[in-house]
């Protein structure tokens, strides 16, 4: 029986294994080639478990609900940021430390580019590309897949809901269940579309970062190979927003 | 051959499939005389009793629900009248006199140029998933677009294959006739692209009897159908060539029938045929092949060996490779069931009745990521050796009932990993392949079907045809014949002897389950061959590389012997050990294995060369994203939201997971149209609408509304900047 809720989501692999917004435990996906005709590989799943008291249930998705709204702040931040940074000046002292690794990689991308790769260790590059497409790859599959919300309730599954693309809601509410346990599946269903909403921004933030980046730095087409430099600096500033917290 | 065939038949007859579980045979071995009791549909309380033993034996391995269904009156009729739609055209085929299948002046059959090529989609396939897939097989469709012609068809939209429908009823909301193959109507290669959730087997096979069928599958792995494509496409535009090497894999395991069976009376006699290029009243062979003696029973088909076969060395690879084999099956919803279910059974497994260890099978994860199989054809004889359908046949003709032998239908996973590596196509058969159906009880070795289908492979002409001219063509004849011995066995008990009705049946069986996976109009690409050269060279538009780190996972020895987890939807309450999946049986790292990072690995470094490729990735993410945007304005004209209340949530998930209607009670839908018009609709049998869900139902249709919103801005908006980004990218 949970006494705190627990937020997990499957369906997409993140580089790191952990959602990027902080809001969700990610549950590793499996190897695909063997499970391919299987509808859980066309979902997002977002799954609630909620504890039995529906006051504290309540407490603890409005509190995952407010997060969401300080991760889209912070995202504009990131965005804003991202837009200000000047190219060249990687070591400047007003500039943090995500900063000039990012700077730092697109001086390498940009000399690497410039140079055709020399005295560059091809394998950065080799990893740069696998990094890059994994990335693509996970922003299709947040693409190509809408939404699906489970909520359990002290272990009882109680409501599901899928939307699909053409934002088509179908809601099945397990017989008996009581209106607290419906409106708690109803929070749980925006909470996981505020998070989807999230998802979709950082996906603009990074691939409007990178193309800015790119050109900035005179490196035409190089904005793909910039797109995990500028994932991992968006992270970062997401996760100085989790240190905040803890010490908070 | 044996001295006295009708031993075949003596004592009790075994089946090709082992329950990888038990360690049993999958059917448990019966008597002539009582398998000819199923098949005439007339059991006794003996048979029930034994079958129903089967059925908690295995219910207490994985228990699946609904595992036996009794069928329904209703069902019994449709059935029939199925089977009578599907039996005149097998009747007319197995009535035709020349061995052309098109109608007379349509041209030779063995050319597309001729008789044209098509792709039928499925209407419920996810919109945004399928037009993903037909982008990636674009390179294909070019192709096949070239060579075809006017004769080339794309069967989506309204022409699209929807859900439930037969062939007889496909054609007819087309306008195409049955019977010989005019292909103005309808092209003589059909590629089917879906799951067989989607397209069910019983489709293919009806398509199958008149035309030549092959269906792709790879699930939602876009990936995979884009590398398919640009195989097959190196293949036919002379960037593949192979040897003509022809290898057998058969083992023979100790105290096992069947495999004995098929090793002698199938394996053998079809290498000696083979080795003979014109032997009267047969395929004369055109080209000189290297034909390997078999590799049979002890020492030589070992898992190893074929490990080698399919190691992608070219000194080793044969261009066509043919296994005789157990298929392993499991219960239904076993969590080894979709991706292990079909694997080779090898030499090492020591015969019925003992554990079948993870290092006895040979399945599509054990093919390492980084081997190259181009241009391979493989015809796997193996029980669920292609796939798997969600209900067993047997049991409904036998018992009257459907029996669940899978969550649904699937393809098998060692040939889609087969094709995922560069193989053309695999020949195999879904469901329990029959081993009695290549002798028959007076003794004649019935194996022609086999013999014809190599030969026609062996001689560079298209897999879809070797098929035709065999499989369909003997599945047309057995299936009107067995028709008519069935019905005339109701007046006259003694029509034919059990040995005979048990041959008939079985080889009826047998040869309808042939399908092919992959595109049926591939052919093996060999050296010195007329093949088509001529087709445009810019259609490769990229060799697949193959992964440089030789990563062989090594089977886990675990023994497959104790009751496990199932996977849903199974109930939960099974006990016992759990078998956990490592990342070394699936390949799986954490992500799913993509071929863009095959395609780096492989290539030689040029930095130039990475940065097209990309931009070509994100030009592909702009271009999904742009036609998901394209669609979606088409499909917000209404909005719906739909409310049910169900007794068992579980089975809403297993439902969508078969992407099936969901059993639950509808209480609540609300339409909203672009225009702001709104329709609710309520039961009209409740008496009143329940307050509670109303307000909920209120709520989400005020968020559905708002996640509409939200989600078109944001992928407006995201498409515009991705668009500019490859503009200045450029």
């Amino acid at each position: 029986m949970v006494e705190t809720a627990l937020f997990t989501m499957s369906g997409v692999a993140w580089p790191e294994g952990a959602d990027p917004l902080g809001l969700w435990q990610v549950e590793p996906q499996l190897e695909r080639a063997f499970d391919t005709r299987s509808a859980v590989d066309d979902r997002l799943v977002w799954s609630v478990a909620l504890p039995g008291d529906h006051q504290l249930a309540q407490v603890q998705i409005a509190a995952r609900l407010q997060k969401v709204t300080q991760v889209q702040a912070r995202l504009e931040d990131a965005e804003r940021k991202l837009g200000t940074l000047s190219v060249g000046t990687p070591f400047a002292h007003d500039q943090d430390t995500a900063a000039a690794a990012l700077l730092t990689e697109v001086l390498v991308i940009q000399q690497g580019r410039t140079a055709m790769a020399s005295g560059i260790d091809p394998q950065r590059w080799v990893d740069l590309y696998h990094e890059a497409t994994a990335l693509l790859r996970q922003f299709r599959r947040l693409l190509l897949y809408y939404g699906w919300v489970e909520t359990e309730i002290a272990g009882e599954f109680v409501g599901l809901t899928t939307i699909d693309w053409s934002s088509d809601y179908q809601t099945a509410w397990q017989d008996g269940i009581t209106a607290d346990g419906m409106r708690l599946h109803l929070d749980a269903v925006r909470l996981a579309l505020a998070s989807r909403q999230a998802l979709d921004r950082l996906v603009t933030v990074i691939v409007t970062g990178a193309l800015e980046l790119a050109v900035k730095a005179g490196i035409p087409g190089g904005h793909v190979l910039l797109l995990p430099a500028v994932y991992r600096y968006v992270r970062t500033i997401l996760q100085q927003l989790q240190e905040l917290e803890r010490v908070s | 051959m044996s001295d006295n065939a009708q031993d075949v038949f003596a004592g009790q007859l075994v089946f090709n499939g082992i329950n990888a579980v038990t360690g049993e045979y999958g059917l448990p071995p019966l008597s002539a005389q009582a398998l000819a009791r199923l098949i005439r549909g007339k059991p006794t309380p003996q048979d029930y009793r034994r079958f129903m033993e089967q059925q908690k034996k295995l219910a207490a391995l994985a228990k699946v629900a609904d595992r036996l269904q009794r069928v329904s009156e209703a069902e019994v009729s449709f059935r029939q009248a199925a089977a009578q739609a599907g039996l005149a055209e097998l009747q007319f085929k197995a009535r035709l006199t020349h061995e052309l299948p098109v109608k007379p002046g349509a041209g030779d059959p063995s050319r597309v140029e001729d008789v044209g090529w098509a792709l039928i989609l499925p209407a419920d396939m996810n919109p945004t998933l399928r037009e993903a897939i037909k982008e990636a097989l674009q390179p294909l469709l070019d192709l096949r677009r070239q060579q075809a012609g006017d004769l080339f068809r794309i069967y989506e939209g309204g022409e699209a294959y929807r859900s439930g429908e037969r062939k007889d009823q496909y054609f007819e909301r087309l306008g195409v006739s049955a019977g010989l193959v005019d292909p103005r109507e309808m092209p003589f290669y059909v590629l089917l692209v879906g799951t067989p959730e989607e397209i069910p087997y019983e489709f293919q096979y009806q398509l199958d009897v008149m035309r030549a069928v092959g269906r792709l599958d790879f699930g939602s792995d876009v990936d995979a159908y884009a590398d398919y494509a640009r195989h097959v496409v190196a293949a036919e535009t002379g960037a593949v060539r192979l040897r003509r090497r022809v290898a057998f894999f058969a083992p023979s395991n100790p105290g096992d029938r069947a495999t004995q069976l098929s090793t002698e009376y199938l394996v053998r006699p079809l290498y000696q045929s083979l080795t003979d290029q014109a032997p009267p009243g047969e395929l004369r062979l055109k080209y000189d092949w290297d034909i390997i003696p078999p590799l049979v029973g002890e020492g030589q088909a070992t898992r190893g060996a074929l490990a080698r076969l399919l190691g992608g060395r070219p000194e080793e690879m044969p261009a066509l490779l043919f296994t005789a084999s157990h298929g392993v099956e499991f219960p239904a919803g076993h969590p080894d069931q979709l991706r292990h279910q079909g694997a080779l059974l090898c030499q090492e497994w020591p015969g019925p009745g003992a554990e079948v260890r993870r290092d006895y099978f040979f399945a599509g994860e054990d093919i390492p990521l980084d081997v190259g199989l181009r241009g391979l054809i493989a015809f796997l004889f193996a029980c669920y050796g292609a796939g798997t359908p969600k209900y067993d046949q047997f049991a409904i003709q036998a018992f009257k009932v459907r029996e669940k032998i899978a969550p649904r239908s699937f393809t098998a996973a060692l040939p889609q990993a087969l094709l995922r590596r560069g193989a053309l196509a695999v020949i195999g058969h879904v469901e329990r392949a029959w081993g009695y159906s290549f002798v028959s009880p007076s003794g004649h070795l019935e194996n022609q079907t086999f013999v014809t289908a190599m030969r026609t492979l062996m001689n560079g002409d298209p897999v879809g045809l070797a098929t035709d001219a065999s499989f369909n063509m003997r599945y047309a004849a057995l299936s009107s014949d067995l028709s008519v011995d069935l019905e005339e066995m109701e007046w006259n008990p003694h029509h034919l002897s059990d040995y005979e009705l048990v041959y008939r049946w079985t080889a009826n069986n047998d040869a309808r389950s042939y399908v092919v996976i992959g595109d049926p109009a591939a052919r093996i690409p060999m050296d010195g061959t007329g093949f088509q050269a001529g087709y445009e060279a810019s259609l490769v538009t990229a060799e697949v590389p193959v992964k440089e780190h030789p990563v062989v996972p090594e089977p886990s020895p675990t023994v497959l012997g104790a009751p496990v987890e199932p996977e849903a939807p199974v109930e939960p309450e099974v006990s016992g050990e759990s078998m956990a999946i490592t990342a070394a049986e699936t390949g799986a790292s954490g992500a799913p294995a993509g071929n863009l990072e095959q395609e780096v690995a492989g290539v030689d470094f040029g930095l130039g060369e990475q940065f097209e490729k990309l931009r070509e990735s994100l030009r592909t993410f702009t271009d999904q994203l742009a036609s998901s945007l394209g669609r979606a304005a088409q499909d917000i004209t209404t909005l719906d939201v739909r409310t049910y209340v169900t007794e068992d949530l579980n089975a809403v998930v297993e439902a969508l997971d078969a992407r099936h209607e969901i059993a639950a009670d509808l209480r609540a839908v609300t339409r909203v149209a672009f225009d702001g018009d709104v329709d609710v609709f309520v039961p009209k049998s409740e008496s009143r609408v329940d307050e509670t869900l109303w307000v909920i139902h209120k709520a989400m249709v005020e968020e559905a509304q708002t996640t509409r919103a939200h989600f078109l801005a944001t992928m407006a908006e995201l498409a515009a900047r991705l668009l500019d980004s490859l503009r200045i990218g450029s």
